[in-house]
């Protein structure tokens, strides 16, 4: 320690010199400690603990000549400028305020007599003592060097006697300490007062040993320096917390009341909850004099001793610093940090703490956020349920809550229904009392009865079980086998007609493997093996379930992986016993003998009963035929069906059958996959067949109950009036066009843009379109009509006539056109003159020119012309400068109207509407079509159903009536 | 014969994708949800994947689910139509629907309902040439040319008025409810109460020709024999701007009932389309060559029907603008009208045909020249004039010369009136028609909303920046915003003083501010006049109860 060594140093230096140089020696000590002053002030301020500490761990070095400097120093620096001061002054013969300050009459009388012979050391000593009486108190109120406290009188007596025996070895030993001194000093100056503190620690063991060394040459020495005796009466007095000492019955002593000592000041401190800074302060200052014998004493032995978990644990702390380099109290319980430090750590954790549990509501937040509707209130009831609604409680056990309840109550025990309670307690007594009084084989074998009987009647519901399955089963393979072979069926359809959609199919099957192989977890997942390391399996009916399923998965995946044909579960999972799992069925009749045999099987119960002297009882009999009529009944039921199935599947391959059946020599029945064929191909066929002869209605017939999406055709084919005219086409004869020459020559071009459309459209020939042929078909028939019905439609007359006979048709045709294109004519001429169409045409086509996009030309007159006479032809033509200007509009092609020929629209904006639209895009949509698809769902009750319509007006926040409680815990 | 519900749905179905879906039960419902769809759904969807904006697309993700939820509980809520609709059907194939005659029918049917076909025989009072019915299908109007002008509740025969106009008689409509009827007479068209008291003389709708009225808009037209077009707002009394067809007189009209465009015929085989907001027509259409007779519309706005002069009867989809079929009767129809059902009525001669709804079905391409009528009724000499659908009832009003009849056509009428709606209620009571007035003219469409679409209305205006700016009224007054604060009548706080207070903190002074300024010293002035001269009348023990303002 840097200031502590200049000084001692210093003052070994003066010893010396004593006498002769008093006056300009006490120059060189003022500078000294002048250019010390900052160190020392810094020592002094960082560490008053320092004084304390050297103090009780190093007292013992007595005959050490730096120690006892140390010592001195520490005592007080401030105290020993002031007692240069004092000193100065006692020179100067103020001795009275000496006199006064002292308390004994020795030192002084001893101070007196020194300071004749040598002020520094007087001054020294004087300081010594008074420092020592002034901090007697301050020094020992610390902690373990309490014990030393009633000792230093004596100590000073042994000083007084020291210093008066030995004045002069003093000087001696001073002086050869100051030259030892002087060369540490000078080494040690160039160290920081960090490191040096740091050294101080490392130093100190060895310093230890040597004082310990020195001891033993110079501890009973007489002629020791005048601090030495001092330091000798210290040593006796603190031999009690003296560490080091060579003694080591003494150590043990001391190590054991150190440890208390610890342990109690940890107690205290532990008790106190709220230890004040100051404290801790002297704890932590008492901490390092007790670590020398920390490290020695093994605190695991006493651990156990500690009941106190908190003691247990600053133990701990202790102990386990052991290992690492720098053993340290000071480190294992560092000073506390400065307040606002320690603050602003606590601020920091606190939010971090905080901003944790406030995130764990923000789920809680989005969804109340993104809800459609929030409800605050009181939370209402479910509806439909009402109090007790849910849980009936048996009256016998409850008391009657309620008037009503103990007048019903009442009068069932005067009708003697019911006694309450009491009644099934007596019961519940009297067979107490029954079984008391049976003995003991006859009370097990009520037992073992009753046992079988309930073992028996799980069998039975085990049964059921498997009966439901089966039928399950079968049911399922009927149907799969039914929609295979349609599947199939149609496929082959399909093939037939070109189309192959194996590749569809192949895709469909790719991605189920897919996903099985996705689930494929069964195998690997946590579950499964967690299932098998517990072996919960063997216990647990849900993990056993688990682990069957997961066995059939990997057996399907397996079979998958083969290409074999993966059967359903309930195929393969058949658990009534071990021989039919392992049959392959392959076939459907197998399956079906598979369903058969099992139900065989289960015909003859083989948990049956019968065989047992048990099952001759009466109740258990009665019991059993019961359930097993219901079980015989269902298997019997099954084995119907089974044989249904078969008998219906031999008839007819097609069991899917709709509409109307016709019985007939020959009705070949058209596969289903006409349901495929556009309407228009149908129709071809219909012409064709109606074409070919009369047994082609019949057939269209037979086919109309399966394809009802074509009935329309359909039905229009059964049309009387249609087959009439159907016929009546095949004959017609290509005659010029009478009607369309009566109308205006437009009409006929009109009459030509039809057949070339209808060119367009394949195969139909479209002549007939024209109206005369309509004309004709509506008028084609006997004009006899008239008369045939009175009340309103005559037409049909003929059509049945031409159904009858094609050549009798194709003569009243020929007859009746005449008449009717005279009649047409007739008409056609009546309006004749009009010139309907062309008015029409050519109004179309101003407008669109008038809206066509266009180059307006304006002219200036007079502009860059001349004028007046002499002109020549050209000149005179300029009329004036031109500009053009496009105007914008709708090109004939694009118009809502190009296409159709007998339409003109309007393609100017109505202003008017655009009063009710949105000029703009509204903000968060981004497209139109987003936009307005948002209108598109009406909001008002004429348009939805009344819940939609109030899913849709229903306010976002709902606030009842009542306590709105906040939240108390996150929702989510 | 048997009454069997009809097992074809009217508009083409798409036919449900084949998808491999295992599970039966899944298949079912999905099925169920398409037909659900297509019934009831609203457009196709939009894709959502796109969006980039998460919470737009978690919106727009919720409105999709809630119209595929609104889709599906309007199929369900079909369990509460307890009705079914259905038509007459032959029990074997060479029976005929149409050889069914009214006697049948009525020997068939229960008493009440056979009650419901009966005939008026008025003879001497001319020829009868509008009927009409209410919306809800209670009360009848029939007018004849020479004047005689009567409505009754035709079910109990209650007769509400008689009158003898002794004019003639064009058309005769029945208002929004049995309270009023618009009569279009000689001269210019009245409106009478439903006890027979002129109300109204519209001077302006001169020598009207037909009538026709919007009851979504409150909107009585009519087209008058110089070829103009009126309309007039019933509940406020103002006219709408004339719309001249120059076509020469009109033959026929018409209204849309989906978007309430009038159809109007002319005499060169013409039909136009009208709203009121559009002084050119719409759309021209061209459907005959001779003067148009007769047309009609059905109750989605999808076809329309019309027949000509020259016997032609053309049915059109007026969406597409399409011819769909055309075929010659036997005589020149006078008069056509679709029922609820899509039953398509047509009057010629002294007959009248009545046709399924599959006419509708029919297409250029179809091989059926000449649809069968379902059912035929004739009247023995006497010339069909009007045909008119009874709403929601299986009746058919013909008006003729002879008077009126009325006829069964089973399955004509909507079997499930809603109640909901304004005025369509057939069994409401006078409360409830007063109440439903209300509503109506609480949720009265504007005329400016008439359009081809009606669901126009709030979608985006595509037209052009240029245009726009183009439209603008670079002349229009500039709004004077002092005067409209003045005028604001709600809430205690005056609406100057709260301008001043918003805008006049600045110190810059502007016109408006100093108009404003004085208006509201000019108001303060006045109502502490007014406070004072109240005083005084009070007298002085009751000064104190007179209040500023």
């Amino acid at each position: 320690m840097p200031p502590r060594k200049s000084r001692d140093s210093l003052q070994s230096g003066k010893p010396p010199k004593g006498k002769p140089q008093s006056g300009p020696r006490n120059p060189k000590k003022a500078q000294r400690r002048a250019q010390n002053a900052f160190s020392i002030a810094g020592y002094d301020a960082s560490d008053r603990t320092k004084i304390r500490k050297s103090r009780l761990g190093e007292i013992e070095g007595a005959t050490h000549r730096k120690r006892p400097r140390d010592e001195e120093d520490e005592e007080g620096e401030d105290e020993e400028e002031q007692d240069v001061k004092r000193g100065k002054r006692r020179r100067a013969g103020d001795e009275s305020f000496d006199e006064g300050s002292d308390s004994e009459g020795n030192t002084w009388t001893m101070g007196h007599v020194e300071d004749d012979d040598d002020s520094d050391i007087d001054s020294d000593e004087a300081f010594g003592e008074s420092d020592e009486e002034r901090f007697e108190g301050w020094t020992f109120r610390g902690s373990s060097s309490n014990q030393k406290s009633g000792k230093p009188k004596r100590v000073r007596l042994a000083k007084e006697m020291d210093d008066a025996d030995g004045e002069i070895d003093l000087d001696e030993a001073e002086s050869a300490d100051g030259e030892n001194e002087d060369e540490d000093d000078l080494g040690e100056d160039a160290i920081d007062l960090a490191t040096a503190l740091d050294q101080y620690e490392e130093d100190e063991g060895e310093e230890k040993r040597e004082k310990q060394k020195r001891k033993k040459t110079t501890a009973f020495d007489d002629s020791d320096s005048d601090e030495a005796p001092s330091e000798v009466g210290d040593l006796a007095a603190d031999g009690a917390s003296d560490f080091s000492s060579e003694d080591d019955d003494e150590d043990e002593a001391d190590r054991r009341a150190q440890l208390k000592d610890l342990i109690t000041s940890m107690a205290t401190e532990d008790e106190q909850n709220a230890p004040a800074p100051r404290k801790v302060d002297i704890h932590e200052n008492a901490a390092p004099s007790e670590f020398g014998i920390m490290r020695k004493v093994d605190l695991a032995g006493f651990k156990s001793k500690i009941a106190d978990p908190g003691r247990r644990k600053s133990l701990k702390l202790l102990q386990d610093d052991n290992s690492t380099k720098r053993n340290d109290i000071a480190r294992k319980l560092e000073a506390p940090l400065p307040k606002r430090q320690q603050d602003k750590l606590d601020r920091a954790a606190a939010a971090a703490k905080a901003k944790e549990t406030l995130d764990r509501w923000t789920d809680t937040v989005k969804h109340n956020r993104r809800a459609e509707h929030l409800h605050f209130g009181p939370d209402q009831p479910e509806p439909g349920s009402r109090m007790g609604e849910s849980r009936l409680l048996p009256t016998t056990t409850a008391e009657p809550a309620n008037d009503l309840e103990s007048t019903i109550q009442s009068i069932l025990q005067q009708s003697g229904l019911s006694n309450g309670k009491e009644d099934e307690e007596k019961i519940q007594k009297w067979e107490e009392l029954q079984t008391n009084k049976l003995p003991l084989e006859e009370v097990q074998k009520r037992r073992a009865q009753l046992r079988l009987e309930r073992e028996l009647m799980f069998r039975e519901e085990v049964r059921a079980k498997r009966i439901k399955k089966i039928k399950s089963k079968s049911y399922r393979r009927v149907h799969r086998k039914e929609r295979d072979r349609l599947m199939e069926k149609e496929r082959e359809q399909l093939k037939a007609d070109g189309i192959d959609v194996s590749e569809d199919e192949r895709g469909h099957n790719d991605r189920r493997r897919a996903e099985e192989r996705m689930g494929a977890k069964h195998r690997d997942s946590k579950w499964a093996k967690g299932v098998k390391a517990s072996g919960r399996g063997a216990w647990d009916d849900d993990a056993r379930a688990g682990v069957t399923e997961m066995a059939r998965r990997n057996e399907e995946l397996r079979r998958r992986i083969e290409g074999k044909e993966v059967r359903e579960e309930g195929d393969e999972a058949s658990d009534f016993s071990s021989d039919e799992d392992d049959e392959d069925l392959t076939d459907n009749e197998e399956g079906t003998e598979a369903v058969k045999r099992q139900l065989a099987r289960l015909e003859q119960n083989p948990f049956s009963a019968n065989n047992s002297k048990l099952g001759s009882m009466a109740f258990m009999q009665k019991a059993e035929a019961a359930r097993k009529a219901r079980n015989d009944e269902d298997v019997e039921r099954l084995r119907k069906e089974l044989a249904g199935e078969e008998s219906n599947s031999d008839v007819d391959d097609n069991a899917a059958k709709v509409g109307r059946r016709k019985f007939g020599p020959s009705t070949t029945m058209a596969p289903p996959a006409i349901e495929v064929r556009s309407e228009f191909e149908e129709r071809e066929e219909l012409d064709s067949d109606a074409r070919n002869g009369d047994a082609a209605p019949s057939e269209e017939i037979a086919t109309n109950g399966k394809a009802t999406f074509s009935s329309k055709s359909e039905s229009s084919d059964i049309n009387p009036y249609l087959i009439a005219k159907r016929t009546k086409k095949m004959d017609e004869v290509p005659s010029t066009d009478l009607v369309p020459m009566a109308y205006d020559t437009i009409a006929a071009t009109q009459v030509q843009e039809k057949p070339a459309k209808a060119s367009k459209k394949k195969s139909k020939s479209k002549q007939e379109q024209s109206s005369d042929e309509s004309l004709k078909g509506v008028f084609a028939g006997n004009p006899t009509i008239g008369k045939a019905d009175d009340d309103g439609f005559q037409t049909v007359t003929y059509d049945t006539d031409d159904k009858e006979d094609d050549g009798w048709g194709d003569e009243n045709d020929t007859f009746d056109a005449i008449g009717l294109r005279r009649n047409q004519q007739f008409t056609a001429s009546a309006f004749a003159g009009d010139n309907v169409v062309a008015d029409f045409v050519a109004e179309k086509g101003k407008i669109v020119a008038e809206e066509d996009e266009r180059i307006e030309e304006n002219v200036l007159p007079g502009w860059g012309a001349w004028t007046g006479d002499g002109l020549t032809a050209s000149e005179k033509r300029n009329k004036g400068q031109i500009s053009r200007t496009k105007k914008s509009g709708i090109a004939p092609g694009k118009r809502k109207d190009a296409k159709l020929a007998r339409v003109i629209i309007n393609e100017k904006r109505v202003k008017a509407n655009a009063k009710y639209m949105s000029s703009q895009l509204p903000f968060p949509f981004e497209t139109k079509e987003q936009y307005e698809r948002s209108l598109r769902l009406p909001k008002g009750p004429e348009w939805t159903t009344k819940k939609t319509f109030q899913q849709a007006t229903k306010p976002r926040v709902m606030v009842k009536q009542g306590v709105i409680k906040p939240m108390h815990k996150p929702l989510i | 014969m048997a009454s069997k519900p009809p097992t074809k749905s009217f508009a083409p179905q798409p036919r449900p994708k084949k998808t491999p879906v295992d599970d039966a039960e899944a298949q079912l419902q999905a099925e169920y949800a398409q037909a659900a769809d297509s019934q009831y759904g609203r457009g196709r969807k939009i894709s959502t994947k796109s969006v980039k904006d998460k919470k737009l697309r978690a919106n727009l993700r919720a409105l999709e689910q809630k119209t595929k939820q609104a889709t599906l509980q309007a199929k369900q809520a079909e369990i509460l139509l307890d009705n079914e609709a259905g038509l007459i059907e032959p029990e074997y194939e060479l029976e005929r629907t149409y050889k069914v005659r009214q006697d049948d029918i009525r020997n068939e049917v229960s008493i009440e309902t056979a009650k419901k076909g009966f005939e008026l025989r008025l003879d001497a009072l001319g020829p009868y040439d509008v009927c009409d019915y209410t919306r809800n299908g209670r009360e009848l109007l029939i007018a004849s040319r020479k004047g005689h002008v009567a409505n009754f509740d035709w079910r109990e025969g209650k007769l509400g008025c008689e009158l003898q106009l002794g004019e003639t008689v064009r058309d005769a409509k029945w208002l929004n409810n049995n309270q009023r009827f618009a009569v279009a007479q000689k001269k210019c068209v009245y409106i009478y109460a439903g006890d027979g008291v002129e109300i109204h003389q519209l001077k302006k709708h001169q020598e009207a020709t037909h009538l026709e009225y919007l009851p979504y808009h409150f909107l009585l037209a009519s087209i008058s024999t110089a070829g103009m077009i009126r309309y007039t707002d019933i509940s406020t009394g103002q006219m709408l701007s004339d719309l001249p067809t120059k076509l020469g007189p009109p033959t026929a009209l018409t209204q849309n009932p989906y978007n309430a465009i009038l159809h109007a015929g002319h005499q060169k085989g013409l039909v136009t389309l009208w709203s009121p907001n559009s002084q050119t027509p719409l759309v021209k259409l061209l459907p005959h060559r001779s003067p148009v007779r007769a047309i009609a519309v059905d109750k989605s706005g999808r076809y329309m029907v019309s027949a000509s002069q020259d016997r032609q009867m053309s049915i059109w989809d007026i969406r597409m603008f399409r011819e769909l079929h055309s075929h010659h009767l036997k005589a020149p129809a006078h008069s056509i009208s679709i029922s609820d059902r899509n039953l398509t009525a047509v009057g010629w001669g002294s007959h009248v045909s009545v046709y399924k709804p599959d006419l509708f079905s029919l297409s250029p391409e179809s091989d059926v020249r000449v649809p069968t009528p379902y059912m035929n009724w004739q009247g023995d000499g006497m010339g069909v004039s009007k045909v008119k659908y009874c709403p929601f009832e299986d009746v058919l009003g013909i008006a003729h010369a002879k008077g009126f009849t009325s006829i069964l056509v089973p399955g004509s009428g909507e079997p499930n009136p809603d109640s909901l709606e304004p005025g369509t209620n057939p069994f409401e009571t006078p409360k409830q028609r007063q109440e439903a007035e209300v509503h109506a003219l609480l949720e009265k469409l504007q005329p400016e909303m008439i359009s081809l679409d009606p669901n126009f209305v709030g979608n985006l205006d595509l037209v052009s920046h240029e245009q726009r700016l183009a439209e603008k009224d670079m002349d229009a007054k500039k709004e004077n915003k002092v005067e409209k604060l003045k005028k604001k009548a709600r809430g205690r706080n005056s609406a100057l003083k709260k301008y001043l207070r918003r805008h006049g903190q600045k110190n810059i002074i502007d016109e408006e501010k100093v108009r404003a300024r004085e208006a509201l010293q000019r108001n303060n002035a006045k109502l502490a006049a007014k406070l004072k001269k109240d005083q005084e009348s009070y007298g002085p023990a009751l000064a104190r109860f007179a209040r500023k303002g």
